[in-house]
């Protein structure tokens, strides 16, 4: 033990320490940049991108953002709502939000005041839900539609793929799940991790109903089941 | 150099850049994942483990994060978490922790890494760009243009 109490002694004994007025040049290295930025409350982190071209352009760095949003606490926060838009879905710290009048969705950030503007999806569509694609790094809107109450037309599913281009828009998805739609049916649909499931409910008694689950990632539907 | 002692600990011995000899216990030294890769690719068996990186004032830091957190179990999670606060404390201004911090992220010591850097990024919160471009001799390289495009943009977060 004798050997460890003398280095215990020398650690005791090392009780140098910088004096504020110390201006040593001292360098950060970017990988501890990122692991001190991912740290930080977005409100600095907007501040911090005046610092220099090289701190704005790893603040707006997609894998900066990726990994900052790993470090932020996890819970839910309460969504504000900005009249006249009423929020219909928060994730991944973003809000969906739909117009009470116009009917214009829109994709907020709170935490940084961005908003994006949805394209107008189709003209009878019945639910418009959002998640990641973790795959393609990208966020993707899924918008079901289907023959609504008047009867006319045949249900379908449209993707848009946001941040790969100024301007997405919508495109239709192909799929042989989709082709025995008729007007007779009504779709429902919910996101969960990444999956539409999205519910087929027949107004005729004797038909079957049915899910479907549509992966945004893959973009394909993955499962298909019969509910009497 | 390879000593054992009387409670059959394995000790080895870390010289730090400026030539300061540390001998510790093998499973202290091993908390940094460096020296436990050196150690086992038979690195440690000829004399002592040079850190060519880390000085003495440093490593003697290092050693005591580590001597506390290979000593401590879960059940003292409570106490290690007060025991970190006043360790970071001491280490005084940013000067220090990036000091700490360069030498947690060569060694790769993971809690002390994410320690120091959430004690960094608790310091720089509120503060200005210039604040923090002083702390770390950052250059501002935007014009005033630039510069006066990017705080527009961000106008809210300067409020």
């Amino acid at each position: 033990m004798k050997i460890e109490q003398s280095a215990l002694k020398k650690i005791e004994s090392k009780g140098e320490k910088y004096s504020p007025g110390n201006l040593r040049p001292i360098i950060l290295p970017m990988e501890l940049i990122i692991e001190i930025l991912s740290r930080v409350a977005v409100k600095d982190l907007l501040r911090f991108k005046c610092v220099s071209k090289e701190w704005k352009l790893l603040i707006e760095d997609r894998y900066f953002v990726e990994k900052h949003l790993y470090h932020s606490p996890c819970g839910t926060f309460p969504v504000v709502e900005q009249p006249p838009f009423t929020s219909l879905q928060s994730y991944n710290g973003l809000i969906l939000e739909k117009h009470n009048v116009s009917k214009e969705f829109r994709i907020r950030n709170p935490a940084t005041g961005q908003v994006f503007y949805v394209p107008k999806p189709h003209k009878r569509i019945r639910e418009l839900r959002f998640g990641f694609a973790p795959t393609s790094g990208f966020y993707k809107l899924a918008s079901i539609y289907d023959s609504n109450v008047t009867g006319n037309g045949y249900g379908g599913v449209e993707i848009l793929v946001l941040g790969t281009e100024d301007k997405p828009s919508w495109k239709h998805v192909d799929s042989i799940h989709l082709q025995s739609l008729d007007k007779n049916d009504r779709l429902r649909a919910c996101l969960v991790e990444g999956v539409v499931h999205i519910a087929k409910i027949s107004l005729i008694q004797s038909r079957d109903h049915e899910v479907m689950s549509f992966d945004l990632d893959t973009e394909s539907f993955q499962g298909h089941k019969l509910v009497p | 150099m390879s000593i054992t002692t009387e409670n059959n600990e394995k000790m080895i011995t870390l010289m730090s850049s400026d030539g300061e000899e540390f001998v510790v216990e093998e499973a202290v030294a091993a908390q940094s994942q460096t020296i436990k890769h050196l150690i086992e690719d038979g690195c440690s068996t000829e004399g002592s483990i040079p850190l060519p990186n880390v000085t003495g004032r440093v490593l003697s830091e290092v050693i005591q994060y580590c001597k506390k957190h290979s000593s401590s179990d879960d059940k003292e999670e409570k106490e290690l978490e007060a025991w970190d606060a006043e360790f970071v404390k001491a280490a005084d201004d940013h000067v220090a922790l990036t000091d700490l911090m360069m030498a947690a992220n060569f060694l790769d010591i993971k809690g002390l890494l994410d320690l120091v850097a959430q004690t960094l990024a608790n310091m720089i919160t509120g503060k200005s760009p210039e604040e923090v471009r002083r702390m770390w001799n950052i250059k501002n390289d935007f014009t005033p243009e630039e510069a006066e495009k990017v705080r527009k943009e961000n106008q809210w977060a300067f409020e």
